[in-house]
Order: structure tokens, then C-alpha cells, then sequence
């Protein structure tokens, strides 16, 4: 059964391009447009990863990874911070927070961002 | 009030900076009414007695007593910033040593009140990093739909048409690389270039990034050569990630400004005091007139920008700058068409721990 990817991404485009090249690869998808939907959604269907956006309209990221990571049906799903803030304190927040990677965005292109997925189901 | 001495007191009292001035014993001779708003003391508590005395209920600031060994490294004096716990006030101390020829007349401290300054600063900080994100939005999206393209996802393309978007996507890396190292610029005159220390081998981190850069020798076909060390390289505490980004820099730039088939030669020495990297090309090199500005912000040299034409001009300044934060010290020789050799030391032994105390 193909494993499915969450995408939390309030970016319109960004999300849309993500989820085509995810089913492109073989992978059944997932989303949400802000952190609400997404831990409402997340729960409800049992991703086998999220790859979560910090800006979000409303709660942000690492509020909803924070609250992810308290809820025992989905604790142990990982989450990859997709994010264009590129601060250390916020990868610093995200690890300790549980996130299981952090990337930039503009650093990285979906294939390469798919391959550390690939990587990381291995 | 007529005597040159009467006028010169009146100055110094009038100064809207702190003024304290100590003897050659370190004792207090002199106080203005600045200094004692910095310290919160006033003249009474202050006078005759010894600096050290002073600060024992003022921790915050010892870091001004660090300022007596007048090491070198800001300058001519050196300046501590010290934050008053009661009013939220931030204070710069500059201490400036009172010398002429053999004598020592003691040490006068000036006392400014940098709290517009640093939230000035912080304001700015924040300014960059919300501009770094939200550039970076707009750039992401053109990088990867690029990406796709030159993927072949949504049709194959013609030789011409895979040129075209190459080159696209070459532009859009170069701005989120600068958007990067602007970034890195920000952080570091924010002082917030935090430094995690860990004890490290050089010669692993070098040998690390010869990996990463192996695929751009050869492409040049550069003739390349490490001189190891003799022995086993001293571990020092180093912090990783940035000591790794200077290497990276002075390699990157070698292979960049020396012509296909030239020559590039790291050698890594230590002796009792430092270690030494140093990275040799047979490349453009620097013209003599543009020697003095090569660690400047932003700047390029002429032959540079006509071999290469991309580059933010910052790589050398921000190597600069961590090196000097490791209490290092960082270099070059060249010759402009013959080849430039740059250069740095890092202190074996732990005088790291005093720069640590400003971070």
C-alpha cells in the first residue's frame, strides 16, 4: 500500500506542487491549508509523515507540532519542518519540539525533498 | 573658574558620556555625573577605591575588567557591553589605556548609553530575517517549478529550451544564496552568531570539505594536493558548522578563480601554539591596490567579478570574522595572474573561553 504524505502549507501554489510531484512518486497525499485543518485532518488519517510549514495563518507550526507530538495516535508519526525561516533558534525549536528534520525550502527542490523522505522510510 | 585645570573639570562633568578615571594603581580619581548614573554609585561611593572593589555588587560588569590586558582584538581599547538588570539600560565601557612613552598614568573608562542602538538593531534584525522569509517564499516557488522543467516533468525540452530555464535557475540560486549569506551578515553584527564550541580535529572537517568539492577539481581539471600534517592535529574547540564555512570559502574560492588544469595545494601544520590551514591556487590572484579591501563587506575585486560574475562579496569578511572569533588570525599573500596562497591559524590552547564571556 502506498504510504501517505500530510502536507501542512498555507501557500496555495507551493502546496499544490508538492502534493502532484508526492503522487507522481507513488505516494497517496494529503493536506491542509493552516494548522487547524491540520490537526484536525492529521488524526483522522494517519499519515505515515507531515511535512509542516511554520508560517501559518492562525496557529503556527511549531504549535501544531508541539500539539502533534502530544497526541498519542499520531506522536510517533514523523514530521519534517518545510520552512523558509532559516534562524537557528528556529531549527533549534523545531528538534526539540520533536521534529524529525528541519529544511529550507529555497534550499532544497521537491525531488531532493522527496529523496530525504525516501531516505528517511528506508 | 579661570585656571586651564578648572575648564577641563568643567568638561568632563558636562560630558553626556560616563567618565571614570583610575590611577596607574587602579584606584578612582575621577568621577562624572554619567558614570555614576552607568554605575549607580555616586562620586562618595566611588572615589579612592579600587575598580575591582567597586563591581563585586556590580557583576555584570567584570567583563570590563577583561578590558585591562588590552588584548588587541576590537582596536586600540577595548569596549564591553553591559546591561543594568534594574532599568534595562545597555551600556558601552571603552577603556582607554592613559600611556605616554614609559609612563602610565592609569586607565580612563568612558560610559555610553547604547540602549537607542541596540533597539535600533533589533528592530533591524528583525526587519532582515522577515525579508529573508518572505524573499525566500517567492524564490522557492520559482526554484522548484524550474526544477521541474529541467526534469522533463511537463515535457521534454530542446537543447535551446533546457539553456534557457539552466540559466533561470542559475540566477534564482544566486539570489537565495545571497539571501543567505545577507542573512549570516545580519546575525553576525547582531552579535548573534551564537558559537557552539566542541573539541574537533581539523584535518576531519578539511578532509570533509576536499569530499564535498572533489566533483567542482574535477571538473576544472585541477591538479590537487593536500600536504597533511606530520602528526596527529591537537583536537581544539572549534565551533564546527562555521569553522567548516571558512574552509568551504577559502577552497570555493580558489577553484573559482583559478583557470581549468591550474594547480590548488591545501597544507594543515601545527606547531605548539596554532594550527595552521592554508590554500595555495595558481589562480587570477589579487591586484596590489586591491589588497587592503579584501575582507571588506560586499567587496569584489575587479579580476574577480570579470572571472566570475556571481558571488556576494561577503565570504571573505564573514571567514574573517569567525576566525577572529576564535581568537585566530587570517590572511593572504598574492600576485596578481600567479597565484594568491590565504591563510589562517587557529590558538591550540583555550583562550577561546574570554571572547565567550561577550556572546
Amino acid at each position: 500500500m502506498a504510504q501517505k504524505i500530510f502536507v501542512v502549507e498555507d501557500d496555495k501554489f507551493l502546496r499544490e506542487l508538492m502534493c502532484e510531484e508526492l503522487k507522481r512518486e507513488g505516494f497517496s497525499v494529503g493536506s491542509a491549508i493552516d494548522g487547524e485543518e491540520g490537526l484536525e485532518k492529521i488524526p483522522q488519517e494517519i499519515p505515515d509523515l507531515v511535512l509542516l510549514d511554520l508560517i501559518l495563518p492562525g496557529i503556527d507550526g511549531f504549535e501544531v507540532l508541539k500539539r502533534l507530538k502530544e497526541n498519542p495516535y499520531v506522536s510517533k508519526v514523523p514530521v519534517i519542518i518545510l520552512s523558509n525561516l532559516g534562524q537557528k533558534d528556529n531549527l533549534d525549536k523545531g528538534m526539540s519540539l520533536g521534529a524529525a528534520d528541519y529544511l529550507i525550502k529555497a534550499h532544497f527542490t521537491p525531488r531532493e525533498i522527496i529523496e530525504k523522505i525516501k531516505t528517511m522510510f528506508k | 573658574m579661570n585656571g586651564p585645570v578648572e575648564k577641563l573639570e568643567l568638561i568632563i562633568k558636562k560630558l553626556p558620556d560616563g567618565a571614570l578615571i583610575l590611577d596607574s594603581e587602579e584606584k578612582i580619581v575621577s568621577v562624572n555625573p554619567q558614570a555614576e548614573e552607568a554605575l549607580g554609585k555616586t562620586e562618595n561611593d566611588l572615589l579612592g577605591k579600587k575598580f575591582s572593589e567597586v563591581i563585586i555588587n556590580l557583576p555584570n560588569l567584570n567583563p570590563v575588567t577583561n578590558s585591562f590586558d588590552f588584548k588587541k582584538i576590537w582596536g586600540i581599547f577595548k569596549k564591553e557591553i553591559f546591561r543594568d538588570s534594574v532599568s534595562g539600560n545597555v551600556w558601552e565601557a571603552d577603556t582607554i589605556p592613559l600611556k605616554e612613552g614609559n609612563d602610565d598614568f592609569g586607565k580612563l573608562i568612558m560610559f555610553r548609553d547604547i540602549t537607542r542602538e541596540k533597539n535600533i538593531e533589533k528592530v533591524k534584525d528583525e526587519f532582515v530575517s522577515l525579508a529573508a522569509h518572505q524573499l525566500r517564499t517567492p524564490l522557492s516557488a520559482i526554484k522548484w517549478t524550474l526544477s521541474i522543467l529541467l526534469d522533463e516533468r511537463a515535457g521534454k525540452l530542446n537543447d535551446e529550451q533546457k539553456t534557457i530555464v539552466e540559466k533561470s535557475y542559475e540566477s534564482n540560486e544566486r539570489m537565495i544564496h545571497l539571501i543567505k549569506d545577507l542573512l549570516n551578515v545580519a546575525k553576525l553584527e547582531e552579535g548573534k552568531y551564537i558559537f557552539e564550541m566542541t573539541m574537533e580535529n581539523i584535518q576531519d572537517i578539511v578532509q570533509d570539505v576536499i569530499y564535498e568539492l572533489k566533483e567542482e577539481l574535477d571538473k576544472k581539471k585541477i591538479k590537487f594536493y593536500f600536504k597533511k600534517p606530520l602528526d596527529i592535529l591537537p583536537k581544539i574547540k572549534v565551533d564546527k558548522e562555521k569553522i567548516k564555512l571558512v574552509i568551504e570559502n577559502l577552497m570555493e574560492n580558489a577553484i573559482k578563480y583559478t583557470p581549468k588544469s591550474g594547480e590548488v595545494t591545501i597544507s594543515l601544520k601545527s606547531n605548539k601554539i596554532d594550527i595552521e590551514f592554508k590554500v595555495q591556487d595558481s589562480g587570477i590572484g589579487v591586484a596590489e591596490d586591491q589588497k587592503p579591501k579584501i575582507f571588506t563587506k560586499f567587496y569584489r575585486a575587479g579580476n574577480a567579478i570579470q572571472t566570475d560574475t556571481d558571488g556576494s562579496g561577503l565570504g571573505l569578511y564573514l571567514s574573517k570574522n569567525i576566525v577572529e572569533a576564535h581568537n585566530g588570525k587570517i590572511g593572504f599573500d598574492s600576485e596578481e595572474n600567479k597565484g594568491s596562497s590565504f591563510w589562517f591559524t587557529l590558538p591550540i590552547k583555550e583562550e577561546f573561553e574570554k571572547v565567550l564571556e561577550r556572546f
